[in-house]
């Protein structure tokens, strides 16, 4: 095939399904589907978010609730406390979220290997029992923190229809990649790729080494914390025990893996499969079975690492495109 | 104001708790040093050595203390399949790879136990309270065996890779496994063994630990986070390292109830250890550890 035939294709192809997926909630769509979607979304978000560290620079977060967490209570305490809205709470949340990772990057980032991810795991199990106490502290006992309803009000960042939320999410999910895409392809890009490959090496060519990971952790940690605020906003309520839970670490972690470490679109497979994995076997074993789900999670994980360690994405990019242009996409 | 004595009562039940830390972070740390895998896993083989003493005593009848020596034989073997099946596949592997491949694995097994046993809070009862008092402190009897037998472990262990032929050869397989292979050392069969006696150890600790702790599936994440910072703490592949490194974390966790609530005190070992890797990010004790901070 041409390369310009393939090129309109290709961008006729991706146009068709963001249109496809702009128009989706108009015909009529349960809120159940609805909800699905909306998850999809978010955890692909995440997924990018964490392949900026994993997939990017080769460092393996198992702390990504810390970046989410920090989002969700900053945002949602403003709200509460200050009657501040989450359009500008969600910025100040993020903002939280990138002085966390600073922290969490001053301490790890000269880090390789298994300390990063420890290291990663230990901050947000610190951050949690912190906002519990903080939490308590200001009578929320328990660290629940119920958002009040106050009926659909785009300024409160509040809709009774699912839909708001969906456009909401599916915007930032384009935002996002977007981003993601022209950072790849820029000398940025290629200076995440020197480091992943070989950290060393990049640095005795005078790649200011830690200068790339600090922007990376900081890209990724700012969009899991605006997520934080749509999370917390979606469930009308926030405790810290499930904002920095591992659960989620681990959801980000599996979104990201399966789906495809290296590449930008690999999360949205990955969450396009694990969500509803989720969704299904939750409604089928219902919560009389808690954590079916995370049975298969964790099997798909050994797997696709021993099988097809590049993730599913590549596999079915390279599956669908032959061999040619693969060259440039990891 | 805390009294004196009330915190030389958390220092001795910290130390006690802090031996089994040790003996925990030794089974991860010999697997660790011999063949380079970083086992996330190793948590929850804890947590199942847990279950099984647990229903040994409950549905056998069986002595807590004699279930040890059953744990123990059981992981050994244990070690010896789990290794042969799941771990071979990714012993060559990045160790990236191995880092999410265990995490898959402690998944699994994790919620596996929540789907059989449920998320109660069981408990081996009848021996856990049991104390006596030597001038004001007290001394939880299960804790001081539980201490005096992961010392003697790693003392027997230790003395196992200097006198017999096989330790000699896990020591010299952890020290350079090129070098091993060349000298005629079968580094295969060398690190399936170091896998089961990694195992095997978390056996006795798992038996150990339940005599006085509480048993639920996430347990093996309460648990795996304090063994993998006292093996930072105390270098990788050393015994004595690991032992110290869990004393520490031991101590650090018992004296953190003095300023924290009991439930969070696990924050003070976390600071420590950000701590730790903020001013010796290679340990407490020792050399650098290429093996767990290179991406191989």
């Amino acid at each position: 095939m041409e390369l310009a035939t393939k090129l309109t294709l290709k961008s006729g192809l991706t146009l068709l399904t963001i249109a496809f997926l702009f128009l989706l909630p108009l015909v009529a769509m349960s809120p159940y589907i609805l909800r699905i979607f909306i998850y999809i979304f978010m955890w692909a978000i995440m997924g990018i978010s964490w392949n900026m560290l994993g997939g990017w620079l080769g460092q393996i977060s198992l702390g990504h609730s810390s970046f989410l967490g920090l989002g969700a209570m900053v945002s949602t305490l403003l709200l509460v406390l200050f009657d501040v809205s989450p359009w500008i709470g969600m910025w100040i949340g993020a903002l939280a979220s990138i002085s966390g990772s600073f922290v969490l990057g001053y301490i790890t980032l000269r880090l390789r290997g298994l300390y990063f991810t420890l290291a990663t795991v230990a901050y947000s199990l610190i951050l949690y029992p912190v906002f519990l106490s903080y939490l308590n502290s200001l009578k929320y006992w328990g660290g629940e923190v119920p958002i009040p309803y106050r009926g659909d009000s785009f300024l409160y960042f509040q809709w009774s229809s699912k839909v708001p939320y969906y456009y909401f999410i599916f915007t930032f999910l384009l935002i996002v990649l977007y981003i993601g895409r022209r950072i790849e392809r820029s000398s940025l890009g290629l200076y995440f790729a020197a480091i992943r490959d070989n950290e060393d090496a990049a640095e005795s060519l005078g790649v200011n080494v830690l200068k790339f990971k600090i922007i990376a952790v900081v890209l990724s940690a700012f969009i899991a914390g605006m997520v934080g605020t749509f999370y917390a906003q979606l469930l009308y309520t926030v405790t810290p025990q499930a904002v920095f839970s591992v659960d989620i670490s681990i959801m980000t972690l599996v979104v990201a893996v399966v789906g495809g470490a290296t590449s930008i679109f690999g999360p949205i497979i990955g969450a396009a499969i694990l969500v509803p994995i989720k969704e299904v076997t939750t409604a089928y074993f219902g919560a009389a079975y808690p954590g079916v789900h995370l049975v298969i999670y964790g099997v798909l994980l050994m797997l696709i690492i021993t099988v097809m360690p590049e993730g599913i994405a590549i596999r079915l990019l390279r599956l669908l495109q032959g061999r040619e242009d693969h060259a440039g996409s990891s | 104001m805390v009294e004196p004595l009330s915190i030389v009562q958390y220092i001795v039940s910290g130390i006690l708790v802090g031996g089994v830390y040790g003996l925990m972070t030794v089974g991860l740390s010999i697997i660790c040093g011999v063949s380079g895998l970083v086992n996330f896993a190793q948590g929850s083989f804890l947590m199942v050595a847990m279950y099984l003493s647990y229903f040994f005593w409950l549905l056998l009848g069986f002595n807590p203390y004699f279930n040890i020596i059953i744990v123990f034989g059981l992981f050994f073997l244990f070690g010896l399949v789990i290794y042969r099946s799941l771990y071979h596949p990714i012993i060559r592997k990045p160790r990236a790879s191995q880092v999410i491949y265990t995490i898959g694995l402690s998944i699994i097994i994790q919620n596996l136990a929540l789907l059989f046993w449920r998320a109660d809070y069981r408990g081996i009862s009848g021996y856990a309270s049991d104390a006596f008092e030597i001038s004001g402190i007290f001394i939880n009897k299960a804790q001081l065996v539980a201490f005096a037998i992961s010392i003697v472990a790693t003392i027997i262990l230790s003395v196992f890779l200097k006198k017999t032929d096989i330790g000699k050869a896990i020591r010299a397989t952890a020290d350079d496994r090129e070098n091993a292979m060349l000298v005629g050392i079968n580094v295969k069969r060398v690190t399936l063994i170091a896998f089961a006696i990694g195992t095997a150890l978390e056996g006795i600790a798992g038996a150990l630990t339940a005599i006085f702790y509480s048993i639920y599936p996430a347990v093996a994440m309460d648990f795996i986070f304090l063994m993998f910072v006292a093996m930072v703490l105390g270098g990788l592949g050393s015994l004595k390292g690991s032992m110290i490194g869990g004393l520490v974390v031991g101590l650090v966790q018992s004296l953190s109830v003095l300023v924290l609530p009991m439930d969070i005190r696990n924050i003070g070992v976390f600071i420590l250890f950000l701590f730790v890797l903020l001013f010796k990010p290679f340990g407490l004790y020792g050399k650098q550890l290429e093996a767990l901070v290179g991406e191989k």
